[in-house]
């Protein structure tokens, strides 16, 4: 893993993306114990098209296409890894990919998103998964409930965060 | 840890045991946990691929040719990343 994001720092340090943070069930292994996954979710902050609101993918997958990643279905293999960008792109993943922690990865620093924006990215999205997701989280790892508790009231999630944990 | 109802006091105390043990994975440094993690997917590979799933774990040993590159910033081929020796299951 260490070599792909080697090269996701290559490609922030060359701009294609302003700042990316790893996401999804690896961002939430790296709090709680590991769970199975094959993808490595990874959210990026990204420049709207020409100054206006569409964001474009496009430029990442260029960017690594000239590398010699190639996509394969919805993922590109990154040094062995199938890296996904994923694509519910909002105010909370861009949140989630600003405000995530740094942290070392065998030498090579990297940022994994907070667990409390985890917690609120898996209840926007709402599957049967995020609940087991939130659930571990909760039980696991070392949750601000100030920080949470914000997330979830800006993000107009503390309804569902009441149901998912009556 | 959550009441079990009906739960005599051995299976408690194996569930209690499971639990300390998810605790503990928990706590492993982080590159220990990306090792368990595709540890997990080989095991599950096979069970999954049997189901139809196409699957791969991750090939975190692969080594990377410059021929393939076409940009200016071609990549020379590298040493494996992870030792050949095989480490302990981590996974009960």
């Amino acid at each position: 893993m260490k070599r792909a994001l080697e090269v996701l720092n290559d490609l922030e340090k060359q701009g294609v993306f302003s700042r990316y943070a790893i996401g999804g069930a690896m961002a939430s292994t790296f709090y709680t114990e590991p769970v199975l996954t094959f993808d490595l979710d990874v959210f990026v902050l990204l420049q709207p098209v020409n100054g206006g609101g569409l964001i474009s993918f496009s430029p990442i997958y260029e960017a690594l296409r000239r590398r010699g990643y190639e996509e394969e279905t919805e993922t590109v293999s990154i040094e062995g890894i199938p890296v996904q960008f994923p694509p519910a792109y909002n105010s909370l993943t861009d949140e989630a990919a600003a405000e995530a922690r740094e942290i070392d990865y065998d030498g090579v620093p990297t940022r994994v998103a907070r667990a409390e924006h985890l917690i609120a990215i898996c209840l926007q999205t709402g599957r049967t998964k995020d609940r087991a997701r939130v659930a571990m989280l909760r039980e696991q790892a070392t949750l601000d409930l100030n920080l949470l508790a914000d997330i979830l009231k800006r993000h107009q999630l503390e309804e569902k965060w009441k149901r998912w944990t009556e | 840890m959550e009441a079990m109802d009906g739960v005599s006091a051995e299976v408690a105390r194996i569930f209690a045991a499971k639990e300390r043990r998810r605790r503990d994975l928990a706590r492993l440094p982080f590159q220990e946990k990306v090792r368990a993690v595709i540890q997990l997917q080989e095991m599950a590979a096979t069970i999954l691929r049997a189901r139809g799933k196409m699957v791969r774990p991750w090939n975190v040993s692969a080594i990377h040719s410059a021929s393939l590159r076409t940009g200016s910033s071609e990549k020379k081929a590298r040493d494996s990343e992870t030792p050949t020796t095989k480490r302990p299951a981590m996974i009960k």
